[in-house]
C-alpha cells in the first residue's frame, strides 16, 4: 500500500526562505510549493530539486482560472505540466474561483456566481484539466467579499455538486471560512459540521488582516487561535489531514515562521 | 443575465476602478461597497510587482509619480500576461507613450533598464549613450550630476546572467 508522504503540519515555501531550508534542512514534514514562482525557469528551479530530495512537496496554483470562460492556453497548460513531470509534487491544487475575463488577467481569486451555468462551466474546465493533466485535482474554497444576486446553490451544495460531477479533492482552507461567515455575521460551525471531509486532502490555514469592518484574506499575520481550535475539532472527528501555515505578507524569518509550525504540531500531536 | 457577462461585468468594474454602483446588476446590494477590497488588492499587486521589476524608475520618479503611473498603467489595460513576473513588459513602452503627461523623454529609458535588469534570460538593447551611467548610479544612490547624455549617439547594452550573477555590459559597436 502506497502511504501519502504529505502528512503533518507544513509549511508554505517562500523564496525569501529557500537558503535557510536548503542549508539546515528543518524537521519540516512537507512543503507546498507556489506553482506560479516556477513558470520562469531559474537558478530557483535548481534549489527545488535540491529540496525534493528530502521533502515531500505539493504545488498550488492560482492561475488555472476554472470558473472563468477564456479559452485555455495550451502552451501554458503544457507549462505547468511540464513543472508537475519535473518536480514531482503529490498533487496540484487551484482554486473554487476564476481570474481572467476576455484574456484580462486579474491576478487574484474572484469568485464564482452559483448558478446551474456556472457550476457546469466550472466542472467541464476541472475535467478537461484532469484529463489534460492525467490527474485528480484538488481545489480550495476561498474567500468572496461580495455575493451574487444569480445564485441558485449556497456554498457547501455547490461544492457537492462540483465533486459529484467531477471526482476532485478538496483543499479546505479554514481562514476563508470563517472570514466569509464572520464577514457575514453567520456561524460558521454548521458549514464545518456540512464540508464532505471524507474528500479533503489538504488544509490551509492563515492569518488576515483586519479592514474597514471586514476582515480581509491578507495571508499576513499568525494564524489566529479560532483557525487552530476548528483544526483540533476536525482532527478530533475525523482524520489528521494534512495541513500548513500559508503567509505571503509580512513574512518573517524561516526559524519564526517554522516556530509557528511546530506549535500547531504540538497542540495537535496529543490528538 | 448570462455567466460570461457577469464575470466580465464584474472584471470591468475592478479593472476601470468603477464606483460600486456598477455593481449594482450583479451583486446583492449590502456587498456592493466590497468591490474596493477587489480593487485594492489588484491595484497593490501590481504596484508591489512592478516596484520589485522597476526600482530605479521608481527612485527616479519618486514614490507618488510612480504610483500614479502603475495607476494609469493598469487602467490603460495593457496588462496581458498570464504570468505575474511579466506584467511589466509593456510598462517601458507605456511610459514612452505618457510623454504628454510626466514631459520626460528619458523615464521610459531608465525602465527599459530595469525591464532588461529583470529578464530571466540574457538580452540587449540599444539606449542614447550615458543612460546606462545613469541608471546604475541612481541605481547605487550615487549622484548623477556629471553624466551627459547624448541622444545622438547610441550604445548597445546587455545583460550578461552567469549562474546566479547578473551584470550589465556594453557591446562592441
Amino acid at each position: 500500500m502506497n502511504r501519502n508522504p504529505v502528512q503533518g503540519i507544513g509549511l508554505g515555501l517562500r523564496f525569501d526562505h529557500f537558503d535557510d531550508i536548503l542549508e539546515s534542512r528543518p524537521k519540516v514534514p512537507w512543503f507546498e510549493v507556489t506553482l506560479e514562482d516556477f513558470l520562469e525557469y531559474g537558478p530557483h528551479h535548481q534549489k527545488l530539486l535540491e529540496l525534493r530530495k528530502d521533502y515531500p512537496i505539493v504545488m498550488h496554483s492560482i492561475g488555472l482560472d476554472l470558473g472563468g470562460c477564456d479559452s485555455y492556453d495550451i502552451a501554458y497548460l503544457k507549462q505547468v505540466k511540464g513543472l508537475y513531470e519535473k518536480f514531482q509534487p503529490e498533487w496540484i491544487s487551484d482554486h473554487l474561483c476564476w481570474s481572467s475575463s476576455e484574456e484580462k488577467f486579474h491576478h487574484d481569486l474572484l469568485p464564482i456566481p452559483k448558478s446551474k451555468e456556472g457550476l457546469k462551466n466550472l466542472c467541464d474546465r476541472i475535467n478537461y484539466l484532469q484529463n489534460f493533466f492525467n490527474r485528480t485535482l484538488v481545489l480550495e474554497n476561498i474567500t468572496s467579499y461580495v455575493d451574487f444576486k444569480e445564485e441558485e446553490y449556497e456554498e457547501i451544495e455547490f461544492i457537492e455538486e462540483v465533486l459529484k460531477n467531477t471526482e476532485c479533492y478538496l483543499l479546505l482552507d479554514i481562514t476563508n471560512v470563517l472570514i466569509n461567515h464572520i464577514n457575514r455575521g453567520s456561524s460558521y460551525q454548521n458549514y464545518f459540521d456540512r464540508f464532505p471531509m471524507g474528500k479533503v486532502k489538504q488544509i490551509h490555514l492563515s492569518g488576515h488582516a483586519k479592514g474597514e469592518g471586514i476582515l480581509i484574506d491578507s495571508h499576513s499575520d499568525e494564524v489566529g487561535k479560532e483557525d487552530i481550535h476548528i483544526l483540533t475539532k476536525i482532527y478530533k472527528k475525523e482524520s489528521k489531514i494534512p495541513a500548513m501555515i500559508e503567509r505571503d505578507d509580512n513574512i518573517p524569518n524561516f526559524k519564526v515562521l517554522n516556530s509557528e509550525r511546530k506549535l500547531i504540531e504540538d497542540i495537535v500531536r496529543e490528538i | 443575465m448570462k455567466y460570461k457577462d457577469i464575470l466580465h461585468q464584474f472584471s470591468k468594474a475592478i479593472l476601470n476602478f468603477s464606483p460600486e454602483q456598477e455593481l449594482s446588476e450583479i451583486v446583492v446590494s449590502h456587498t456592493q461597497k466590497n468591490l474596493k477590497i477587489y480593487q485594492r488588492n489588484y491595484l497593490g499587486l501590481m504596484i508591489k510587482v512592478l516596484s520589485d521589476d522597476f526600482p530605479v524608475t521608481k527612485k527616479y520618479l519618486g514614490d507618488a509619480n510612480f504610483f500614479f503611473m502603475v495607476k494609469a498603467y493598469v487602467k490603460s489595460n495593457k496588462i496581458r500576461s498570464k504570468n505575474i513576473f511579466s506584467i511589466g513588459r509593456q510598462f517601458p513602452a507605456f511610459l514612452g507613450s505618457m510623454y504628454n503627461t510626466h514631459q520626460d523623454d528619458f523615464v521610459d529609458l531608465i525602465a527599459q533598464l530595469d525591464l532588461l535588469w529583470s529578464l530571466s534570460e540574457e538580452n540587449e538593447i540599444v539606449v542614447p549613450k550615458g543612460t546606462c551611467d545613469f541608471w546604475r548610479k541612481l541605481s547605487n544612490n550615487e549622484s548623477c550630476k556629471s553624466i551627459v547624455v547624448n541622444f545622438d549617439e547610441l550604445e548597445r547594452v546587455k545583460l550578461v546572467i552567469d549562474g546566479t550573477e547578473r551584470r550589465i555590459v556594453f557591446c562592441e559597436s
